[in-house]
């Protein structure tokens, strides 16, 4: 398996979308004005007592211990549209407009199989269907 | 990917538009609640705490996926072409829209790593160490794990590679192909099925595993191992 370079630099995260890069009133380290704090601090580890005699006034710097499930508001609700009804090519239809390297999510399930590009899905995020009996959220 | 049923009941969702941590977060239209797109889980709303099932996909090149799957169909695009909108984002050193929440510099920010969490031991499984070494026999835990990685389309799969109560050690054969050395039975490396020997048609159960950033991975999973990097 020979090893392609260009990928790792082009290549494509799989769970990671950045809201605010497709909406164009919203640059990509703009945050919402609504931006909302709902701490809910993942319970991954005890936190242990310090010790320590002298009490450190600043507020706090996410620890290893501590995860910051933050919740930050981007962009409303549906700014991003997921797709809900898709609509599928069979591979001769397909050809005319993927390419042959360009990177998809492929799933299959009892039979059937289908592939999303990732350029497409990156425009919409989730893409609510039902495929071979399973209803499925794909997501990027 | 995730299954859509949970406790039975169907539900749809969308964008939120907001984050955690970088990561998408969605909302159901059935009840409003929150769901983190890398935890697959629900973390506000009425539907707190509950979890999506995972379900496994394959992140590969169209011409590949055409030939594993010759009738398979394809999303409509609309468009010709593979400009994807984060191209130029995905070549930055940009750690997100948020930045990072925490600073780990064990591996580039914008390496990409497979990680894989089994009850609360999370491990990343560097692209720059899976290049080199693209069958992996680990453990997490008590989980015996295999990773099966493909350096042409970064396309990473991690399996159970325990069959029958019997863990198997796998090495890569050609292409693909792997060879167990219990029962010397030959698997399709992408599938998880075994294709020749004692075992044929015997199949490795998915585990779920996360294609994403270095920089993303840590933050959800500061103490996270690191395959072939930590000692």
């Amino acid at each position: 398996m020979k090893r392609k370079r260009n990928l790792l630099l082009f290549g494509l995260a799989a769970t990671f979308v950045l809201a605010a890069c497709t909406a164009p009133a919203v640059g990509p380290i703009e945050q919402s004005g609504e931006a909302e704090s709902d701490p809910v601090r993942g319970e991954l580890a005890p936190a242990s007592p310090s010790a320590s005699a002298v009490e450190s006034p600043e507020p706090s710097i996410p620890t290893p211990t501590q995860r910051d499930f933050r919740i930050i508001t981007l962009l409303p609700r549906d700014a991003i549209p997921a797709i809900d009804d898709p609509e599928y090519y069979n591979t001769q239809e397909a050809d005319e407009e993927y390419d042959p390297e360009e990177q998809v999510l492929g799933i299959f399930f009892d039979g059937q199989a289908r592939a999303y590009s990732v350029a497409k899905l990156s425009r919409h995020e989730i893409v609510n269907d039902t495929v071979g009996g399973r209803a499925i959220a794909v997501t990027w | 990917m995730y299954s859509r049923i949970i406790d039975g009941k169907e539900y749809t969702f969308g964008v939120s538009g907001k984050l955690i941590m970088n990561v998408l977060v969605m909302y159901d239209r059935q009840t409003g609640s929150l769901w983190s797109q890398l935890l697959g889980e629900a973390v506000y709303g009425p539907l707190s705490g509950s979890k999506l099932e995972f379900l496994p996909a394959w992140q590969t090149t169209w011409a590949d996926w055409k030939k594993r799957h010759p009738d398979t169909l394809a999303l409509v695009k609309g468009y010709r072409g593979s400009i994807d909108p984060y191209a130029g984002y995905y070549a930055s050193n940009d750690p997100g829209v948020i930045g990072e929440t925490i600073s780990d510099d064990r591996l580039y920010v914008k390496e990409f790593v497979i990680g894989v969490e089994h009850e609360n031991e999370p491990v990343a499984y560097p692209f720059s160490v899976l290049n080199d070494q693209p069958v992996v026999n680990d453990v997490i835990g008590d989980l015996p794990i295999l990773v099966v990685f493909n350096a042409d389309t970064g396309d990473g799969v991690v399996f159970e590679r325990e069959v029958d109560g019997q863990v198997l050690d796998f090495k890569l054969v050609s292409d693909f192909t792997l060879r167990d050395a219990q029962t010397s039975s030959t698997w399709d490396g992408r599938t998880g099925e075994a294709t020749a020997g004692p075992l044929a048609s015997q199949q490795l159960q998915r585990v779920k595993s996360t294609r994403s950033f270095w920089f993303g991975w840590k933050d959800f999973y500061p103490e996270t191992r690191i395959y072939g990097v930590d000692p």
